[in-house]
């Protein structure tokens, strides 16, 4: 047998260094390729500095109100005459795992709506009609033009433009659309549209297609939910693509990817051969950007020190801690303005209703609800970045009812008198209730455990990630309160969202074990055209305080920071900044 | 010795085999269902049991790991990420050369610096210089380096505008990755050679060597040192095989798409395909780290080298016998 030298071991070690030295090269190299431009090339996002008073203030609206944003979705003139800027960088938290359009139900990134386009898109912020993109206006009479709908029947028939094209020159006919919508069936994205799924989509001819519903579609936002929540993209292009637009894309917009790299950066380029005319083109088709980058940055404090030294121009995924710097007095106060609103998404208290649960109690869970102290939480976790609410709800929807803030319940303020008195009359005997909370929120558990602390509650907290909490959930034996987060597009898919009967296996009962029928006839009734009152609206909140079913908590403020060079935000609905449709002074 | 590293390579796809079953079992297991992840809560029963059925998760538990290892290591497939809609492979194809690349050359740094920094402070024991650098070196190994990136980058991008803050592209990218990478690696190989160098120094062989005028250079470099090397080289193993896991910090820090950041999104969502993946590429790692550990313990110290050879003569003869 041949003895391994020291020489045939150096022989082993050069070739394996050789090796490492390859795929250090291979590393740096692939790096070198995929990134783009340098950080160093700021373009006229710094050089556009306009002197200006910082006039955003946390807390306040500034120029650019989310409502007044929201309408400009329309034709807008302001904007079709803006400056046109070089480049814009924008911050993202997360959201550039994947390009995938038929998976963006989750997602946090709206550069897909440069990219891509749908039927329609929702007018205003919320709470409004659909207005045609891919749609030809002229045609078609129901709504705001591009459809038709005999009402009663269920038929929905949409009208084309006849020269859509994709950035590779796919001509867009019927069969793309529906070739479209049954790719985001099958990628199983359509959650929420359960029984407003149609039976099939029929393609008249090359620019009409009709869909043929099981129900006319009468409910709240049922059909925004399928027109204006679909991408719309060539059949070729997406067969001949190597990652079915996971990593690259082909769509109708007025961008076109130029590099991305996944977890890093995305760079979007202007598309010279955009299919439709300026003076027909929405505020969200626009491009007054020649070049957008997404970068994402998962930790704040790098997010601050690129917006400060010009890297960054963006970013709306900051908190209230980290814009000191931005706000009135602030160093870079001249070149950066704020907008604050509070956020569609709101978090929501609730017992476990199940008869098994000791909760089951009314007179425990009115105790529980009492106790807390919903603005007394929000001062405790920081009050500039949060607002109590009155119920399950903000003011950011457009059927919030100011006057629910005027009712004397436990959600607009605390008593531990009373609270004391019903915990008096249940029969709740000191045993420990087990309270969960998402893994990041495990202050909130604290406060609510010392809160009913103070009335002689006993909490054992559970803080737990979103996938384990979702499982946990669904075992009415592992807990007996719960925090959860719930967003919608109006008031009762919002309440939807966390108390329908449909989001069960069983359907019977509420997400927390509510199996009150009335409660879901009312949520019912709420979510339809008809039933979409104030009454109704009111009645269903009473409702839910008399039986002390959820307690709302807290929405929090979001904040977007923005260049002064930038003088009109246009957000789409989903309340992603659409940059190619502001306005800018360059 | 070549039987040795044969063996232990077959031994590696043993080990690779039960880490893949292990893994598989525990992801099985972990609460939280990757369809309600990517559904959303106002998914109905039926649509979350139709995604389920559509990844094959509602196969029974043996179905599925059948499956698994069939594709892993027959077919070399890994699956396809719930997140990112992307082949596990084309994904660490793309992320393993830079999370290697960084911790790599963070390794060969340490090395580089750290143990002749930690022979120097042997050599000059209680020395002044000795003193500052053993202050140094626990203010080195105590320092988080998330921390000590974000100073970096207040200081080298925001006050010097020298280098960028994130993300990846030209050499000066790596620059601070690099060093908060590094940092306390510097300090942990330098104490550890100091501490091995020391156990030496007293030693009747570094004695005979002096009495015979061996010039000083060479008994610390020729005779004392190679006996010293064998917990350093150790340690080096040890952190080569996690180069992977132990970037995330920084991958997070300053931006940079790599494996950790790839298998911590994987573990929050609970995507099966790439947190398997990326744990068994994980172990292979570690068994290869290993096994390079144990061949250059043998190429340090030649008794160590015998015993490997010994072995397999010794078994022979058993054989023959």
């Amino acid at each position: 047998m041949k003895t391994l030298t020291r020489r045939d071991f150096l022989k082993t070690a050069a070739i394996g260094s050789a090796g490492l030295a390859a795929m250090l090269a291979l590393g740096c190299s692939k790096g070198g390729e995929t990134s783009g431009s340098n950080a160093g090339n700021s373009g006229n996002a710094g050089g556009a500095d306009t002197a200006k008073a910082n006039e955003g203030a946390s807390g306040t609206a500034g120029a650019n109100n989310i409502n007044e944003a929201g309408a400009l979705n329309k034709d807008n003139e302001a904007a079709k005459t803006s400056d046109i800027i070089d480049i814009f960088r924008m911050h993202q938290s997360n959201g550039l795992s994947s390009l995938n359009p038929l998976t963006i139900k989750n997602a946090s990134t709206g550069l897909y709506y440069s990219l891509y386009e749908m039927l329609f898109q929702n007018d205003d912020n919320m709470g409004g009609g659909m207005y045609p993109v891919l749609c030809d206006p002229t045609k078609g009479s129901a709504g705001m033009g591009g459809y038709d709908h005999a009402p009663g029947s269920t038929e929905y028939t949409v009208y084309l433009y006849e020269n859509i094209t994709d950035s590779k020159g796919n001509h867009i006919t019927a069969d793309d659309v529906k070739f479209s919508f049954t790719k985001t069936f099958e990628a199983g994205q359509t959650s929420g549209w359960q029984d407003a799924m149609p039976e099939d989509i029929e393609v008249v001819d090359d620019y009409t297609l009709t869909w043929h519903t099981k129900r006319e579609l009468n409910k709240l936002g049922e059909l925004e939910n399928i027109w204006c929540r679909s991408f719309i993209f060539s059949q070729k292009a997406y067969e001949e693509s190597p990652s079915q637009f996971a990593t690259d894309a082909c769509g109708t917009g007025h961008y076109t990817l130029g590099e991305f790299t996944v977890d890093s950066k995305a760079v979007l380029n202007v598309r010279e051969d955009y299919w439709q005319d300026l003076e027909k083109q929405q505020q969200i088709q626009l491009a007054n950007i020649k070049t957008i980058e997404y970068i994402q940055l998962s930790e704040a404090a790098q997010t601050v020190i690129a917006l400060e030294n010009g890297t960054l121009d963006f970013s709306q995924d900051l908190k209230a801690d980290y814009l000191g710097d931005f706000m009135d007095g602030g160093a870079f106060a001249d070149k950066f303005d704020i907008y604050s609103y509070l956020a569609n998404m709101c978090s929501v208290l609730e017992c476990n209703c199940d008869e098994k649960a000791i909760t089951h109690d009314e007179n425990l869970r009115k105790a529980i609800f009492w106790a807390v102290d919903n603005a007394g939480i929000c001062k405790m976790m920081g009050a500039q970045s949060m607002s109590p609410v009155p119920f399950v709800g903000t003011s950011f929807f457009s059927d919030y009812d100011p006057d629910w803030e005027k009712l004397d319940n436990y959600n607009t303020r605390t008593d531990l008198g009373i609270a004391k008195e019903f915990l008096d009359k249940s029969n709740y005997k000191g045993e420990e209730l087990r309270i969960l909370v998402n893994n990041n929120q495990s202050s909130l558990g604290e406060i609510i455990m010392n809160m009913l602390g103070e009335i002689g509650i006993k909490i054992n907290i559970q803080a737990l990630d979103r996938a384990t909490m979702g499982q946990v959930m669904g075992d009415p034996t592992q807990w007996e309160l719960h925090v959860n987060m719930t967003a919608g597009d109006y008031m009762p898919t919002l309440w939807s969202h966390n108390h329908d009967f449909s989001n069960t296996a069983a359907g019977d009962h509420s997400p927390n074990f509510v199996y009150d029928r009335t409660w879901q006839d009312m949520l019912d009734e709420t979510a339809t055209v008809e039933g979409h009152t104030k009454e109704k609206l009111t009645a269903y909140v009473e409702y839910s305080i008399e039986h002390a079913y959820c307690m709302g908590l807290y929405a929090q403020y979001n904040y977007v920071l923005y260049p002064s060079y930038l003088k009109q935000l246009c957000f789409n609905d989903k309340l992603y900044l659409v940059p190619g449709g502001c306005v800018f002074e360059a | 010795m070549w039987k040795y590293v044969t063996r232990r390579l077959l031994w590696m796809i043993v080990t690779s085999i039960s880490v893949a079953i292990l893994i598989f079992t525990v992801m099985y297991f972990v609460p939280g269902d990757p369809a309600q992840m990517a559904l959303g809560t106002e998914a109905t029963a039926e649509e979350l049991n139709a995604y389920r059925e559509m990844l094959g998760l509602n196969d029974s538990f043996l179905v599925q790991l059948g499956k698994y290892l069939y594709n892993t290591f027959i077919r070399f497939d890994f699956g396809t990420s719930y997140a990112y809609h992307t082949p596990v492979m084309e994904e660490f194809a793309s992320r393993l050369p830079r999370t290697l690349a960084l911790g790599w050359i963070c390794l060969i740094i340490d090395a580089l610096i750290g143990i002749p920094l930690g022979v120097t402070c042997a050599l000059h024991r209680n020395s002044i210089w000795d003193q500052g650098f053993l202050v140094l070196a626990m203010v080195g190994v105590s320092i988080p380096n998330f921390w000590l990136a974000l100073l970096m980058v207040m200081l080298f991008t925001n006050k010097l505008h020298l280098l960028p803050s994130f993300g990846i592209g030209t050499w000066k990218h790596w620059v601070m990755p690099i060093i908060a990478g590094s940092l306390s690696g510097v300090a942990m190989n330098a104490r550890q050679t100091r501490s091995a160098v020391l156990e030496t120094i007293r030693a009747d062989f570094v004695t005979t060597a002096k009495a015979k005028g061996v010039k000083a250079h060479d008994v610390t470099y020729k005779h004392m040192l190679p006996n010293a090397l064998i917990p350093i080289v150790g340690g080096i193993g040890q952190r080569f095989g996690s180069a992977i896991a132990g970037t995330v910090v920084i991958e997070t820090v300053f931006s940079f798409p790599g494996i950790g950041t790839y298998m911590m999104n994987g573990i929050t969502a609970r995507d099966y395909p790439v947190v398997r993946s990326c744990v068994l590429v994980l172990a292979l790692f570690a068994a290869v780290a290993t096994l390079l550990t144990d061949l250059a313990y043998g190429f340090i110290d030649p008794r160590i080298k015998a015993q490997y050879v010994n072995y397999a003569a010794k078994k022979r003869r058993e054989d023959q016998a």
